[in-house]
C-alpha cells in the first residue's frame, strides 16, 4: 500500500513538472515575419552573397575579408537599433554578430596574421582587412548603452560582455616595420 | 375458420377480458395460445383498476392553491432521477460502490502534490537585481543565415557545404510559404532570388566539386527529395497565390526543378 502510494505521488510529480515545463511557442504571424524581412532584407542580401563567396575558398584571407563585410553589416544594423532606441532588437543583433565575429572573423583573421609574412604579396591586403576590423569593430560593445530603459538588463550586459570578449581575442596589429 | 390472431385481437377488444362470448369460448377450450393472451389480458386489467391514482377534483384544488399561494411557485429543486430510488446520481453510486475508500484518499493526496507541484515550479521567483530585456520576436531566417554563413567558414568538405546549402534553400522556401499571401511583389521576387541564389549557385557549386572529390551521388539523395518536394509545394501555391506572389513561386519552383534535374543527371551519370 505504502509503495502504491509513494508510486502515485511519484507519478503526479513527473506529471506536474511535465505540465510546469510546457511553454507556448511563440509563432509570428504572416504580417510579422513579413516585417522581419522587410527588416532584414539588407542582411539577407549581404549574407547570401558572402556566402556563396566562402563557399568557394579556404584561404583565410579571403574569408576574413567576407566575414567581415557582414559583420561590418550587422554592426550597422546594431548602431541603428541602439539609435531607434531598441534594446531588444540590439541584443538580437549583437548576439549574431558575436558569432559571426568569435565563430569566423577572427579565427580567419587570426590565422592570416600567422600565415601571411610581411613579405607576402597578400601583406598589405591583410593588414587592411586587420586594420578595418579593429577601428570599425574593436569598441562595438561599447555601443551598447548601460542605461536607460531597457539597455540595463542582464541580457544586453551579456551581449556586451560576450562581444568585448570576443575581440579581445583578435590578434593585435602588426606594429609598423621601419625601413 | 377464424384465426388465432383474429381470436386474440377480438379478446383484447373486450371491455371484460372475462366475459367471453360463447363463439370465443369454444375456441379457447382448444387453443392454449389463446389462452395465455386471455389469461395476459385478465392480469393488465386487473393492474390497471387497482394503480393508485389521486381523486381528480382533490388534485384540482390542490393545484389552484398552490398556484394562488404567496411566494415562489417553484419551491423544489429538480433531481436528477433514480431508478432505485436513492436519490443518488448513478455513477457517484457506481463509484462508491466499486472504489474503495483507501484509493479515494489517494486520489485526493495525488491531487493535493499535483497542485503544489504545479505552484512550486511556477512560483514567482525573486526578481533580479536587474531587470530582465522583454524578448521580442525574433527573425528565424535571419539567425539560421548566420548560421549557415559561419558553418560554411568552418566547413572542411564540399559535402558539408552542400548540405549546409541544402537546408539553406528550404528554410528560404519556408519564409516564403510563411508570407507570400501578404508580401509584395518585390519581397516575394527577393526571396525568389534568394533561393535561387542558393540552389543555382551554392548548392551546384558544391555538387561539382563533390563530384571532382570523387564523392558517393547518393549523397545527392536527400536534396533530391527536398527539391521535388520544393518543386511541387511553389507550383501548387502559385496556383491559388495572389497574383504579386505568382510569378515568384513559379520562379522558386522552376530553380527548384532545375537543379534537381541537374543533380539526378550527375547522379546518373556516377552510377549512383
Amino acid at each position: 500500500m505504502i509503495a502504491r502510494t509513494l508510486l502515485l505521488l511519484l507519478a503526479a510529480m513527473v506529471l506536474c513538472w511535465s505540465v510546469a515545463a510546457q511553454r507556448p511557442a511563440a509563432k509570428l504571424t504572416a504580417a510579422e515575419r513579413l516585417r522581419l524581412l522587410q527588416l532584414n532584407q539588407g542582411l539577407l542580401d549581404e549574407l547570401i552573397d558572402s556566402s556563396l563567396k566562402v563557399a568557394r575558398t579556404t584561404n583565410p584571407l579571403s574569408l576574413s575579408e567576407e566575414h567581415l563585410s557582414v559583420g561590418l553589416q550587422l554592426s550597422r544594423s546594431l548602431e541603428d537599433a541602439v539609435n531607434r532606441n531598441e534594446p531588444d532588437r540590439a541584443s538580437e543583433v549583437a548576439g549574431l554578430l558575436h558569432d559571426v565575429l568569435a565563430k569566423a572573423m577572427i579565427p580567419q583573421l587570426n590565422e592570416a596574421s600567422r600565415t601571411i609574412p610581411p613579405s607576402s604579396p597578400d601583406y598589405p591586403r591583410y593588414l587592411t582587412i586587420h586594420r578595418k576590423a579593429h577601428e570599425r569593430l574593436a569598441g562595438i560593445a561599447d555601443t551598447l548603452p548601460t542605461t536607460g530603459a531597457g539597455w540595463a538588463s542582464e541580457r544586453v550586459a551579456e551581449c556586451r560582455t560576450r562581444l568585448g570578449a570576443a575581440m579581445s581575442q583578435l590578434a593585435p596589429l602588426p606594429t609598423p616595420v621601419v625601413p | 375458420m377464424i384465426s388465432c390472431a383474429a381470436i386474440q385481437n377480438r379478446l383484447l377488444a373486450l371491455a371484460e377480458p372475462m366475459a367471453v362470448p360463447q363463439e370465443l369460448a369454444v375456441h379457447l377450450t382448444g387453443c392454449a395460445a389463446c389462452t395465455a393472451v386471455q389469461a395476459r389480458a385478465i392480469k393488465l386489467d386487473f393492474y390497471l383498476a387497482n394503480l393508485p391514482a389521486p381523486s381528480s377534483e382533490a388534485r384540482k384544488l390542490q393545484f389552484l392553491e398552490d398556484v394562488s399561494a404567496e411566494g415562489p411557485v417553484i419551491r423544489t429543486k429538480p433531481v436528477l432521477p433514480s431508478s432505485h430510488g436513492s436519490g443518488q446520481f448513478r455513477p457517484v453510486r457506481f463509484l462508491q460502490r466499486t472504489v474503495p475508500p483507501k484509493a479515494w484518499a489517494s486520489l485526493a493526496a495525488g491531487v493535493l502534490v499535483f497542485s503544489v507541484g504545479v505552484w512550486w515550479l511556477n512560483r514567482p521567483v525573486e526578481r533580479p537585481a536587474v531587470p530582465e530585456l522583454a524578448q521580442g520576436p525574433r527573425h528565424e531566417l535571419l539567425a539560421k543565415s548566420v548560421k549557415y554563413h559561419v558553418g560554411l567558414s568552418n566547413s572542411r568538405t564540399a559535402t558539408q557545404r552542400f548540405d549546409i546549402f541544402s537546408d539553406w534553400a528550404a528554410d528560404v522556401t519556408n519564409e516564403a510559404r510563411d508570407v507570400y499571401k501578404v508580401a509584395s511583389r518585390e519581397q516575394i521576387s527577393k526571396l525568389a532570388a534568394m533561393y535561387e541564389s542558393t540552389v543555382a549557385t551554392g548548392l551546384m557549386d558544391q555538387a561539382k566539386l563533390m563530384i571532382e572529390d570523387a564523392a558517393n551521388p547518393a549523397q545527392f539523395a536527400g536534396a533530391i527529395t527536398k527539391l521535388a518536394e520544393t518543386a511541387t509545394q511553389a507550383q501548387e501555391l502559385s496556383q491559388a497565390a495572389p497574383p504579386d506572389a505568382q510569378a515568384a513561386l513559379k520562379r522558386i519552383a522552376a530553380s527548384a526543378d532545375k537543379a534537381r534535374t541537374a543533380l539526378r543527371t550527375i547522379a546518373d551519370k556516377k552510377g549512383a
